[in-house]
Protein backbone atom coordinates (compact mmCIF):
# COMPACT_ATOMS: atom_id res chain seq x y z
CA UNK A 1 0.00 0.00 0.00
CA UNK A 2 2.80 2.37 1.04
CA UNK A 3 4.76 1.40 -2.09
CA UNK A 4 1.72 2.10 -4.24
CA UNK A 5 1.39 5.53 -2.64
CA UNK A 6 5.13 6.18 -3.09
CA UNK A 7 5.14 5.20 -6.77
CA UNK A 8 1.97 7.12 -7.55
CA UNK A 9 3.51 10.28 -6.01
CA UNK A 10 6.75 9.80 -7.97
CA UNK A 11 4.76 9.27 -11.17
CA UNK A 12 2.74 12.41 -10.51
CA UNK A 13 6.01 14.33 -10.16
CA UNK A 14 7.21 12.91 -13.49
CA UNK A 15 3.98 14.01 -15.21
CA UNK A 16 4.34 17.55 -13.87
CA UNK A 17 7.95 17.67 -15.09
CA UNK A 18 6.91 16.62 -18.59
CA UNK A 19 4.02 19.01 -19.14
CA UNK A 20 6.33 21.93 -19.90
CA UNK A 21 7.21 20.72 -23.41
CA UNK A 22 6.23 22.88 -26.36
CA UNK A 23 5.96 26.55 -27.21
CA UNK A 24 4.98 29.17 -24.64
CA UNK A 25 4.40 32.89 -25.20
CA UNK A 26 4.50 35.57 -22.53
CA UNK A 27 0.94 36.65 -21.82
CA UNK A 28 0.98 38.56 -18.53
CA UNK A 29 3.00 39.28 -15.42
CA UNK A 30 2.18 39.09 -11.72
CA UNK A 31 3.66 42.05 -9.89
CA UNK A 32 2.78 43.18 -6.38
CA UNK A 33 0.08 40.47 -6.27
CA UNK A 34 -1.69 41.84 -9.35
CA UNK A 35 -1.83 40.19 -12.74
CA UNK A 36 -1.30 42.74 -15.52
CA UNK A 37 -0.08 42.91 -19.12
CA UNK A 38 3.70 42.78 -19.69
CA UNK A 39 5.44 46.06 -18.80
CA UNK A 40 6.34 46.56 -22.46
CA UNK A 41 3.15 45.83 -24.45
CA UNK A 42 5.21 45.37 -27.63
CA UNK A 43 7.37 42.60 -26.19
CA UNK A 44 6.87 39.17 -27.78
CA UNK A 45 8.75 36.63 -25.67
CA UNK A 46 8.73 32.92 -26.44
CA UNK A 47 10.09 29.86 -24.64
CA UNK A 48 10.18 26.62 -26.64
CA UNK A 49 11.01 23.47 -24.67
CA UNK A 50 12.12 20.50 -26.76
CA UNK A 51 12.10 16.90 -25.56
CA UNK A 52 15.88 16.58 -26.08
CA UNK A 53 16.37 18.97 -23.12
CA UNK A 54 17.00 21.94 -25.36
CA UNK A 55 15.33 25.29 -24.73
CA UNK A 56 14.99 28.04 -27.33
CA UNK A 57 14.26 31.55 -26.07
CA UNK A 58 13.30 34.19 -28.60
CA UNK A 59 12.03 37.72 -28.21
CA UNK A 60 11.34 40.74 -30.37
CA UNK A 61 9.07 43.77 -30.41
CA UNK A 62 5.82 44.08 -32.37
CA UNK A 63 6.75 47.59 -33.42
CA UNK A 64 10.31 46.60 -34.42
CA UNK A 65 10.23 42.97 -35.55
CA UNK A 66 13.72 43.08 -37.10
CA UNK A 67 15.31 43.60 -33.69
CA UNK A 68 15.43 40.30 -31.89
CA UNK A 69 17.41 38.20 -29.41
CA UNK A 70 17.59 34.43 -29.51
CA UNK A 71 19.44 31.84 -27.50
CA UNK A 72 19.49 28.06 -27.27
CA UNK A 73 20.28 26.33 -23.99
CA UNK A 74 20.49 22.89 -22.54
CA UNK A 75 18.20 22.48 -19.57
CA UNK A 76 16.95 20.23 -16.82
CA UNK A 77 13.59 20.64 -15.12
CA UNK A 78 12.85 18.65 -11.97
CA UNK A 79 9.29 19.92 -11.59
CA UNK A 80 10.37 22.95 -9.54
CA UNK A 81 13.63 24.46 -10.79
CA UNK A 82 14.64 25.16 -14.38
CA UNK A 83 18.41 24.67 -14.61
CA UNK A 84 19.55 26.22 -17.89
CA UNK A 85 22.97 26.70 -19.50
CA UNK A 86 23.28 28.83 -22.64
CA UNK A 87 24.89 26.96 -25.57
CA UNK A 88 24.29 29.16 -28.63
CA UNK A 89 23.35 32.71 -29.57
CA UNK A 90 21.85 33.70 -32.90
CA UNK A 91 24.60 35.42 -34.96
CA UNK A 92 22.14 38.10 -36.11
CA UNK A 93 21.08 39.04 -32.59
CA UNK A 94 20.65 42.76 -31.99
CA UNK A 95 23.79 44.33 -30.44
CA UNK A 96 21.57 45.27 -27.48
CA UNK A 97 21.18 41.57 -26.59
CA UNK A 98 24.66 41.38 -25.07
CA UNK A 99 23.54 43.78 -22.32
CA UNK A 100 21.30 40.99 -21.06
CA UNK A 101 23.39 38.77 -18.75
CA UNK A 102 21.23 35.82 -19.82
CA UNK A 103 22.38 36.25 -23.44
CA UNK A 104 25.91 34.95 -22.98
CA UNK A 105 27.21 31.49 -23.88
CA UNK A 106 27.99 29.48 -20.75
CA UNK A 107 25.62 31.46 -18.52
CA UNK A 108 23.90 29.13 -16.04
CA UNK A 109 20.56 30.07 -14.50
CA UNK A 110 18.46 28.40 -11.82
CA UNK A 111 14.90 29.69 -12.03
CA UNK A 112 11.81 28.41 -10.19
CA UNK A 113 9.16 27.34 -12.70
CA UNK A 114 5.65 25.97 -12.31
CA UNK A 115 3.52 24.55 -15.07
CA UNK A 116 -0.02 23.37 -15.68
CA UNK A 117 -1.63 22.32 -18.94
CA UNK A 118 -2.88 25.90 -19.33
CA UNK A 119 0.05 28.02 -18.30
CA UNK A 120 3.74 28.09 -17.50
CA UNK A 121 5.02 30.52 -14.88
CA UNK A 122 8.60 31.63 -14.36
CA UNK A 123 9.03 32.88 -10.80
CA UNK A 124 11.56 35.68 -11.16
CA UNK A 125 12.53 38.47 -8.86
CA UNK A 126 12.86 42.14 -9.59
CA UNK A 127 15.42 43.69 -7.30
CA UNK A 128 14.35 41.43 -4.45
CA UNK A 129 10.58 41.55 -5.08
CA UNK A 130 8.73 38.60 -6.62
CA UNK A 131 7.77 38.98 -10.27
CA UNK A 132 6.07 36.16 -12.18
CA UNK A 133 6.18 35.88 -15.96
CA UNK A 134 3.06 34.00 -17.07
CA UNK A 135 3.10 32.19 -20.42
CA UNK A 136 0.34 30.59 -22.47
CA UNK A 137 0.79 27.84 -25.03
CA UNK A 138 1.75 29.16 -28.50
CA UNK A 139 -0.21 28.19 -31.56
CA UNK A 140 2.64 29.11 -33.89
CA UNK A 141 6.40 29.01 -33.48
CA UNK A 142 8.16 32.36 -33.89
CA UNK B 1 8.39 -4.61 8.49
CA UNK B 2 5.76 -1.89 8.24
CA UNK B 3 8.07 0.51 10.14
CA UNK B 4 10.96 -0.24 7.76
CA UNK B 5 8.78 0.55 4.75
CA UNK B 6 7.73 3.87 6.23
CA UNK B 7 11.37 4.78 7.07
CA UNK B 8 12.43 3.85 3.51
CA UNK B 9 9.65 5.98 2.03
CA UNK B 10 10.63 9.02 4.12
CA UNK B 11 14.34 8.52 3.26
CA UNK B 12 13.53 8.50 -0.47
CA UNK B 13 11.51 11.72 -0.15
CA UNK B 14 14.22 13.38 1.97
CA UNK B 15 16.95 12.50 -0.55
CA UNK B 16 14.75 13.77 -3.37
CA UNK B 17 14.23 17.08 -1.54
CA UNK B 18 17.98 17.42 -0.92
CA UNK B 19 18.73 16.74 -4.57
CA UNK B 20 16.55 19.68 -5.71
CA UNK B 21 18.84 22.59 -6.51
CA UNK B 22 17.68 25.93 -5.18
CA UNK B 23 18.44 29.25 -6.88
CA UNK B 24 21.17 31.06 -5.03
CA UNK B 25 22.39 34.61 -4.98
CA UNK B 26 25.89 35.99 -4.70
CA UNK B 27 27.08 39.23 -3.14
CA UNK B 28 28.75 41.87 -5.27
CA UNK B 29 30.17 45.31 -4.54
CA UNK B 30 28.47 47.74 -6.92
CA UNK B 31 29.57 51.22 -7.98
CA UNK B 32 27.50 54.25 -7.05
CA UNK B 33 26.68 57.22 -9.27
CA UNK B 34 26.68 59.87 -6.57
CA UNK B 35 27.21 60.44 -2.86
CA UNK B 36 25.81 63.29 -0.81
CA UNK B 37 28.21 64.05 2.05
CA UNK B 38 27.78 66.95 4.49
CA UNK B 39 30.55 69.55 4.22
CA UNK B 40 30.84 69.70 7.98
CA UNK B 41 29.61 67.93 11.08
CA UNK B 42 30.06 68.00 14.84
CA UNK B 43 32.32 65.63 16.77
CA UNK B 44 29.51 64.26 18.95
CA UNK B 45 27.12 63.68 16.04
CA UNK B 46 26.83 60.72 13.71
CA UNK B 47 27.87 61.51 10.14
CA UNK B 48 25.33 60.24 7.63
CA UNK B 49 25.80 60.16 3.85
CA UNK B 50 23.41 59.28 1.04
CA UNK B 51 24.53 57.04 -1.81
CA UNK B 52 22.64 56.53 -5.07
CA UNK B 53 23.15 54.51 -8.20
CA UNK B 54 21.62 52.19 -10.77
CA UNK B 55 21.55 48.43 -10.78
CA UNK B 56 22.07 47.16 -14.32
CA UNK B 57 19.20 44.64 -14.18
CA UNK B 58 16.51 43.17 -11.95
CA UNK B 59 18.77 40.42 -10.58
CA UNK B 60 20.44 43.01 -8.34
CA UNK B 61 18.96 44.04 -5.02
CA UNK B 62 20.44 46.26 -2.33
CA UNK B 63 21.75 44.34 0.65
CA UNK B 64 23.87 46.67 2.79
CA UNK B 65 26.66 49.22 2.91
CA UNK B 66 29.91 48.29 4.61
CA UNK B 67 31.83 51.08 6.35
CA UNK B 68 35.51 50.57 7.22
CA UNK B 69 37.67 53.04 9.11
CA UNK B 70 41.01 52.24 7.46
CA UNK B 71 42.77 55.18 9.18
CA UNK B 72 41.62 57.63 11.82
CA UNK B 73 40.57 60.11 9.13
CA UNK B 74 40.13 57.86 6.09
CA UNK B 75 37.00 55.75 5.69
CA UNK B 76 35.66 53.50 2.94
CA UNK B 77 32.08 52.71 1.99
CA UNK B 78 31.15 49.68 -0.14
CA UNK B 79 27.62 49.11 -1.37
CA UNK B 80 26.87 45.38 -1.45
CA UNK B 81 24.12 43.96 -3.66
CA UNK B 82 22.67 40.47 -3.81
CA UNK B 83 22.71 39.15 -7.38
CA UNK B 84 20.27 36.31 -7.94
CA UNK B 85 21.37 33.54 -10.28
CA UNK B 86 18.05 33.10 -12.07
CA UNK B 87 16.92 34.85 -15.25
CA UNK B 88 17.22 38.62 -15.09
CA UNK B 89 14.71 41.30 -16.04
CA UNK B 90 16.43 43.84 -18.28
CA UNK B 91 15.69 47.17 -16.62
CA UNK B 92 17.82 49.70 -14.78
CA UNK B 93 16.88 49.75 -11.10
CA UNK B 94 17.64 52.98 -9.22
CA UNK B 95 18.61 52.87 -5.55
CA UNK B 96 19.19 55.55 -2.91
CA UNK B 97 20.30 54.65 0.59
CA UNK B 98 21.43 56.44 3.73
CA UNK B 99 24.70 55.20 5.22
CA UNK B 100 25.77 55.96 8.77
CA UNK B 101 29.52 56.51 9.18
CA UNK B 102 29.21 56.85 12.95
CA UNK B 103 30.81 59.58 15.06
CA UNK B 104 34.16 60.84 13.78
CA UNK B 105 37.02 62.65 15.48
CA UNK B 106 37.63 66.35 14.87
CA UNK B 107 39.48 67.27 11.69
CA UNK B 108 39.20 66.74 7.97
CA UNK B 109 38.01 63.27 6.95
CA UNK B 110 38.19 61.51 3.60
CA UNK B 111 35.41 59.14 2.59
CA UNK B 112 36.08 56.76 -0.31
CA UNK B 113 33.16 55.07 -2.02
CA UNK B 114 34.57 51.85 -3.49
CA UNK B 115 33.36 50.62 -6.87
CA UNK B 116 34.45 47.02 -6.54
CA UNK B 117 36.92 47.25 -9.43
CA UNK B 118 39.74 49.02 -7.59
CA UNK B 119 38.48 52.52 -8.34
CA UNK B 120 36.68 54.82 -5.94
CA UNK B 121 34.91 58.17 -5.61
CA UNK B 122 36.26 60.46 -2.90
CA UNK B 123 34.49 63.06 -0.76
CA UNK B 124 35.54 65.11 2.29
CA UNK B 125 33.80 66.06 5.51
CA UNK B 126 35.14 68.42 8.16
CA UNK B 127 34.27 67.53 11.75
CA UNK B 128 34.31 70.44 14.25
Amino acid sequence: MIFLLLFSLLNLNADVSNSHYGCWKLESVKWQNKIRPPFNPNLQLYFIFYKNNTLRVYWNFKNDPDTFCERVSSYNFDGEILDETVLWLHPDNSPECSKDPDMHVGRNMLTPLSVTSQQLTLHLNFSGDPLDYIYKACEQLP
Amino acid sequence: MFQKIIITAFTVFSLQALATEQPVSVEKTVPINDALVPKSSKANEEVKVVVSGLFSNGCYSYDRAEVKHIEDQVHTVSVIANVSQGMCIMALVPFTKEVNLGTLSTGNHTVRFLSGDGTYMERSVFVE
